[in-house]
Order: C-alpha cells, then structure tokens, then sequence
C-alpha cells in the first residue's frame, strides 16, 4: 500500500536511497482511534501555532531510523497538497509539520503519516510544550558571549603579556583596560549567571556546592580587577576571568548534552489516552480524557486503556492490570464491578460507567501521593567544595594578615584576593561535568540511559537492589519457546494457531506466538468464557481450553487431566502447554553476581505462584515478598533507606512509580525507549538487564576516573596558591595558569573516558559473541 | 599611533557582527539538530517548493 501511495506521486526514489528503507506496518487497527483528533479543544492543545488558514504541529514519530525516512518525510507535501512544508529532527524523532486546515485535517494528516508507517505517538503531555528548548537557546547564547569576549580581552591584553610599556603614549595601556572591563560586563552579568544562581540558592539553603567557590573566586577576579582598573595600578584579570567562564561553560555543556527524545519526568497524562469514546443515547462520539465527568458511560474497545475509575455496565470483562499492580493474569470482572483507572480491556469492547474524574481515580493518587519526596544527594564534587572553600577562606586570611603586619594594607588585600582567584576550583567544577557527561554518552551506546550525568555517581553508592517481578524480571516479548506438547503435528499447530487467532486472551496469544501465524479460516467460532474457545477450522472442529473444559468432552473412562491449557482435535488431546512468563535472558547470572556486592530484595505485586521458582532463581536469603501494593513497595525502600542503605530499585510498572521515585536510584526497565515507563532516573534497555553488574562496575570505574582528575586540579591548585600567598601572581601568571589547568583537566577526561568507552564494547564484545544465545533456556531447565 | 583606536574599533565592530549573526543562529534553532541538515544536503533536489515554503514560515514558530 506504501508503494502504491508513493508511485501514484513518483516518489519511488525512495526505495533506492537504502537497502532496507521502511518498517513493517502495523495491521489491522481500527481507524477510528483516530477520532478524537476532530475534535477541536484536542487540536488546539496540540497545535504550536495557528492562524487563518495554515496550522503548525510537532509531532513525535518513534518509526524514524534512516536517511530515507527523512527524505520521504520531507517530501510529504507531494503526497497531499494541503501540506506545505515538513522538517525532520532526527536525534529527537521529530517532525515539524505545516499544512493548510482547509485541505487536509489533523486527523487526515496522522492517518496518512500512519499509512505511509510513521504513526505518530501523540499524548496529552504534548501539548502543554515544555521549556526546554528556551533555556537550551540562552545556554548557547551564554557560552557563545563568553566565547567571543575571552578572545577579545585576550588579544587586547597583548601588550600586557608582552610587557611593552605604552603608558607614555596617551594611554593605550589604560584604553585596553577600558575595552576589557567593558568586555567583562556580559560575561559577569549574563554568561556566570549559570554559576551565581546555583551558589545562591546553595548559600540559602545552607549548602556549599561546587558553585559556591567558583562564585567567589569570578567575583574576586571582577573586583580586584576592577579597582586596579579605576586606580591605574594595573591591568587587572580580566582575561582570567573571561577565559574561566568560558571553559566552566564549557564543561556545563558536556554535562547537558543528554537525551533530548527521551522523556524521564513523566506523569500520568503520558500514560492514558487522550480521548475516550462516550456513548450518549447509543451514539459513540470522541472526548478527551480530561473532561470525562462522573456518570459518563465510556466505550473500551479491545486493548484500551480505563482511564477513569468506572463500574462495568457489560456483563463480562477480562482486565490486564499488569502495568498497575504487577499482577501477570488478566482479571475478570462481572457487571457491577469496579474496574481502576489503568487497566487495560483485554476481551471484546465493553461499556463502563465513571464514577471519579481522571484527575482523581486511584492510579493519579498513587502518582500524586509519591511524587512529593525525592531523594537528595550531595555529589563528591559538592561535598568537596564544602571543606575547600573554608581552608581557602582560611589561606586567604592568613596570608593576608600575614602580609598586612609585615607589609602594607594594599599589598595584603591584594594577597587576599590573589589566593581566592587561585583557588578558584575550575579544574574541580570541570572534572566531573566532562567525565560525567561523556561516560552517560557510553552508557547510552549499550542500552542505558541516564536522565543525568549526577545519576553515576549515585550507582557507585548503592547498597541494596530491589527488583520487581512482572515487565522486569519477566518480558512479554521474549522469543524464548516454551515447551510444546510431544506428539504434535505441524498440521494440529496450524490448526490451534488458526483458533487463536481469533481469541485475544493472553493465553490464546502466547500459545499463537509459539505456534507461528497462520492464515486457515475459522468458522464458527465461539469463545466460553473463562473456559476455552472452539471452532470449525477446514471441517474439523478445533477446541482449547483449560483442563475441566478439555476433559468433559472426552470419553469418561479417560484419567482425569493435570491443570494445564490443552487443545482437542478430532478426539484427540493434545497438550498441556507450558505457559509461564520467561524470564529475559542472563537473569540467574546477573542476580548471582549482584549478590557478592549488594543485598538483594524482590517486591512482585503478583501471587506467590512464582515463589518456588523465585527462590531458585534468587540468591538463598533474598527477601521475596509477593502481593505488594503500590504503596508496599514504597514504603520497604524508604525503611531501607532510613537503616542507610541507599537503595536501587529495578522497576517498570506504574506500581513501581513511588519505590522508583524514593529509590537513590530509580531505574525503568522497558523494551523500546519511547514505550511508556514511570518517572526514573534511568531507562534500562530490557535485553541489558543482564549486564546491570557491568554498569554498576562501569559507574565505579567512572568515579575513579573522576577521583583522578580531582588530583590533578588541586596539585594545580596549590601551585597557584604558593605564588599567590608569596605575592608573586601577576596577570600573566594567572592568564597562564588557569587556562593551562583547564584545559589539562578537559584533556584527562576526554583520553580517560576514551579508554572506558574501548573498554566496554571490548567486555561488550566478549559477554557477546552471538547476538542470541539459549543460555537462558538451560539457566531455566533445572527450575522447572 | 593613533590609527590604533580607528583599528581597534573596526576589529571589535565586525567580532561584534560575527557575535550577532552566531546569536542569531542559535535563536533560529540552528543548534536544535546537527544532524538532519547534513542528510538533507544529499538528496536530489527538486524541492523548490519546499524552499520557498520554508522561508515564509520561520516566522510562525518563533
């Protein structure tokens, strides 16, 4: 269908741009989902901008990967003319769109983004448009205005360097002076805003972070520099100072440099939908999930997510609160009962009656309840600077009393502020920031993504690891097979996978993607609930289902079944199949090499079915606790915490949202980056889990590394210091000196995280050595 | 000598030019993707339209 879109519009260059250009579409969805782009109060939230006849939209479409992509993007204004120009931002899957509202609607426009493979993901969340992008632009402007004046003040601090003496001549000397001061004022009063904020709010909240001793050591650089200026006594540090601001900045940049495309800080918008389908008097219509009010009757078709506390109106119900509770089997419910907000309609379409708001259903309660604390940490840099602004306050008053009783007043402030500009720790406050930054970028090659740099530091401290069971340890998507029954045709396995083809329970699903796809018709089909499904496939009558229901239709003389899913072809049973959720790969080596440095804990809101297996797999004496509730799980890492052990929790279902939250460290296992996960601080590829040892080891290594460059700056540090307190820093000295160790300290951390970067995909490469192996098939064998 | 000042305020005049056209770059989103552009450049170019289109909607965004 792309193809033919795309010919009828001789676009097929697209085809020859690459080899494999394209994803496979997705089949079979119903177009009606699409609905609620018509209605306006939802168009005008997700809108950027909008005049008469033209509308602008950035949407957010995960299916981008090749240059192809951008180019048939880019070119979709030949596919319908209503749209007048496009642009892709690749690194963050974006797409700007503008398109003329008369031609082509909203909805007419993500249909034909849909058709052509690229389904938007559109969330609520959207459209309130963050301000990221502002404080990014004005981050830029900072470090280009520092940039240009350091260059500046540089060449006309020459002279200076030169020591030619040109106070004779009318004053160039002063003039330059001049040029410089005036030079200095945007990088004081606008670029080291980024360093005089942060000071501040530490000061005010009685805490010394690293801004602190940057801040005082750019204010002593202005003011020394200042009076010597005004008096005509010299000609101050600007350069310094500039060139200072210029390379922390710098350093700033590399810390910010993180996921763009990836949101940590979601909320519940992100996760419901963002319209609901009302019935009223028989008519379905399209509403937002926002003003869904108390009393409306909801329609949930297959697959759909309640978003608002509701009673059933239909009789039956299947529900899959998975992501909620943990709970791994759907629940089902009868007419009358009340179904939370969150979980997800797994049979046919069914009717609900709300009874709370969305902004008050029991899912944004646990959201709401847990979101208020979050764990503070002080970094090693912060906890640093603490004693090191002290003991150079300290030197500085010591050696300027000492010059003030053996020499002059003047001559003792000048000592006083030599040794604040000295000290002044850029190599300290740039150490970290380029370590950091560049190990999360390494980090983020192999799967794990890091919401900041700051994130690392806190890995190297944990004591104790919590994981959660169902979507963590487990993952619906493994390709792993379980165990068909013995004495099973291929013939009977088209037969059973044709029959559950029709069935959307999870376990006619799970059985069909062990069985393969396959295209027989079925008539007649009927599904019993709670029991099986049966129907007529090429003449023969096909049934599955659980074991009491297999069982009565066979003759009576036969033994009685053992519980278990089997299937019944033409008087024969076959089965039972072993359906369990499997664990993702590498799982029992990960928690066996965890478990020599840290505690382990299992918090599972599932049933203790899984206990013995658990406790297989676990080391002996980890704590496993079953049944959590949200708020269980919370509450056991806040107790672990308050007993001093920083806690990582391993988690994925909204049910984790508060222990992920509390957790030092808060990590999200998901399958695909842009699938939904709760607030974190990191997002864990799920085929990486098993590596989690290497990351914790890799942090470590980081810290090292980090602890190295601390060496270096304060080894710089106390050689300025000595020519500072002997009265001998003069600004060529200063000119020299602190470039030098800044950009010794950039140079450390670039090699040094080279070589962490090599050696990662060298153990990468090794752990690796086929991208699938079936060990985790053998690690399973002896549990079962 | 005195040429210096004339020289001195021509080199900061066009340092200040290049300052600006860098700011202005950055507030017309030039620093958003470093990527993209250098895909763009390669493909064949019959996007007339989408030239001219591109000029007159800077504006809408900013």
């Amino acid at each position: 269908m792309v193809y033919e879109i795309l010919s009828e519009h001789d676009m097929c260059q697209y085809y020859d741009l690459t080899d494999h250009p394209g994803i496979q579409l997705k089949k079979g969805k119903s177009r009606q989902r699409f609905a609620y782009l018509d209605h306006p109060k939802i168009i005008s939230q997700l809108l950027d901008y909008q005049d008469q006849s033209r509308s602008s939209i950035t949407l957010y479409l995960p299916q981008i990967h090749c240059a192809s992509c951008i180019w048939l993007i880019e070119n979709l204004y030949k596919l319908h003319p209503g749209i007048q120009q496009t642009r892709v931002f690749f690194m963050k899957k974006q797409v700007q769109i503008t398109f003329l509202q008369e031609q082509i609607s909203l909805r007419a426009l993500v249909e034909l983004l849909t058709d052509i493979g690229y389904e938007p993901s559109i969330h609520l969340q959207d459209g309130q448009k963050s301000s990221g992008r502002h404080a990014d632009t004005s981050f830029y402007l900072k470090l280009g205005i520092a940039g240009f004046c350091f260059g500046n003040i540089m060449l006309f601090s020459f002279p200076e360097y030169l020591g030619l003496e040109m106070t004779g001549a009318g004053g160039f000397h002063q003039f330059f002076s001049w040029l410089n001061l005036v030079l200095a004022l945007p990088v004081l009063l606008y670029s080291a805003q980024v360093f005089f904020r942060p000071a501040w709010q530490g000061i005010r909240q009685r805490r010394i972070n690293i801004d602190v001793p940057v801040s005082i050591g750019i204010l002593a650089l202005f003011i020394r520099s200042l009076i010597e200026i005004l008096s005509q006594t010299g000609a101050g540090y600007m350069d310094s100072l500039a060139g200072l601001v210029f390379f922390l900045l710098i350093g700033k940049w590399f810390q910010r440099k993180s996921y763009d495309h990836i949101a940590f800080d979601k909320d519940y918008t992100g996760y419901f939908p963002i319209a609901s389908t009302r019935v009223v008097e028989g008519k379905e219509e399209s509403v937002p999930v926002m003003d869904v009010v108390q009393d409306d009757i909801l329609r949930i078709r297959s697959q759909e997510l309640i978003p608002a506390d509701a009673v059933l109106v239909s009789p039956q119900a299947a529900i899959d609160y998975s992501f909620v509770t943990g709970e791994a089997e759907s629940v089902k419910k009868i007419a009358g009962n009340l179904l939370y907000a969150g979980g997800r309609q797994v049979g046919g379409a069914i009717d609900v009656r709300v009874i709370k708001p969305v902004s008050q259903s029991y899912l944004t309660q646990i959201w709401d309840q847990t979101s208020e604390t979050s764990s503070q940490m002080d970094s090693y840099a912060d906890q640093l600077s603490k004693y090191f602004t002290w003991i150079i306050l300290f030197i500085a008053t010591l050696a300027g009393s000492y010059w003030w009783y053996t020499a002059s007043l003047p001559e003792a402030l000048g000592v006083f502020t030599a040794v604040l500009i000295v000290a002044c720790p850029c190599g300290l406050a740039l150490t970290s920031p380029i370590i950091q930054g560049n190990t999360l970028r390494l980090f983020g090659r192999q799967g794990f993504y890091l919401k900041k740099a700051q994130i690392l530091e806190h890995m190297t401290r944990i004591k104790h690891i919590v994981f959660d069971k169902t979507g963590t340890l487990t993952s619906k998507q493994t390709q792993e097979q379980a165990e068909l029954p013995s004495d099973f045709s291929p013939e009977e396995q088209a037969l059973v996978s044709a029959l559950t083809s029709q069935s959307l329970h999870p376990i006619s699903k799970e059985i069909r993607r062990m069985l393969g796809e396959s295209q027989k018709q079925v008539a007649h089909f009927t599904e019993y609930k709670g029991e099986g499904i049966e129907g007529w496939i090429e003449g023969q009558r096909v049934l599955l289902g659980n074991a009491s229901f297999i069982a009565s239709l066979q003759e009576p003389s036969h033994a009685p079944l053992s519980p278990g899913t089997y299937a019944f072809i033409h008087g024969k049973i076959i089965g039972p199949f072993d359906i369990r959720h499997d664990y993702r790969e590498g799982i029992g080596t990960l928690l066996h090499d965890l478990q020599s440095q840290y505690s382990l804990s299992l918090l599972s809101g599932d049933t203790d079915r899984e206990a013995k297996r658990m406790g297989q797999l676990f080391p002996g004496g980890t704590p496993l606790h079953f049944f959590q509730k949200p708020h269980d799980k919370y509450a056991y890492v806040q107790k672990l915490q308050a007993e001093e052990q920083p806690v990582m929790m391993v988690g994925d279902g909204l049910n984790d949202a508060g222990a992920l939250k509390e957790a030092h460290v808060g990590i999200a296992v998901a399958d695909t980056t842009e699938a939904f996960s709760p607030a974190c601080d990191g997002i864990l590829s799920g085929d990486r889990l098993k590596h989690l040892t290497r990351f914790m080891r890799w942090a470590a290594h980081n810290q090292q590394l980090i602890r190295w460059g601390f060496l270096i700056s304060l080894i710089y540090n106390s050689v300025g210091l000595t020519i500072a307190v002997m009265g001998w820093l003069t600004p060529l000295i200063a000119a020299i000196l602190m470039p030098l160790s800044s950009i010794t300290v950039v140079i450390y951390g670039m090699g040094s995280t080279w070589m962490l970067g090599k050696r990662m995909s060298r153990e990468m490469i090794k752990v690796n050595p086929t991208p699938y192996s079936h060990h985790a098939q053998r690690e399973l064998e002896p549990l079962i | 000598m005195s040429a210096i000042y004339i020289l001195v305020g021509f080199s900061l005049l066009i340092a200040v030019i290049f300052l600006l056209a860098f700011m202005w770059s950055v507030k017309n989103g030039q620093y958003e993707d470093d990527y993209t552009p250098s895909i763009r450049i390669l493909f064949e170019d019959n996007t007339h339209h989408y030239e001219r289109e591109s000029s007159s909607n800077d504006s809408s965004h900013a």
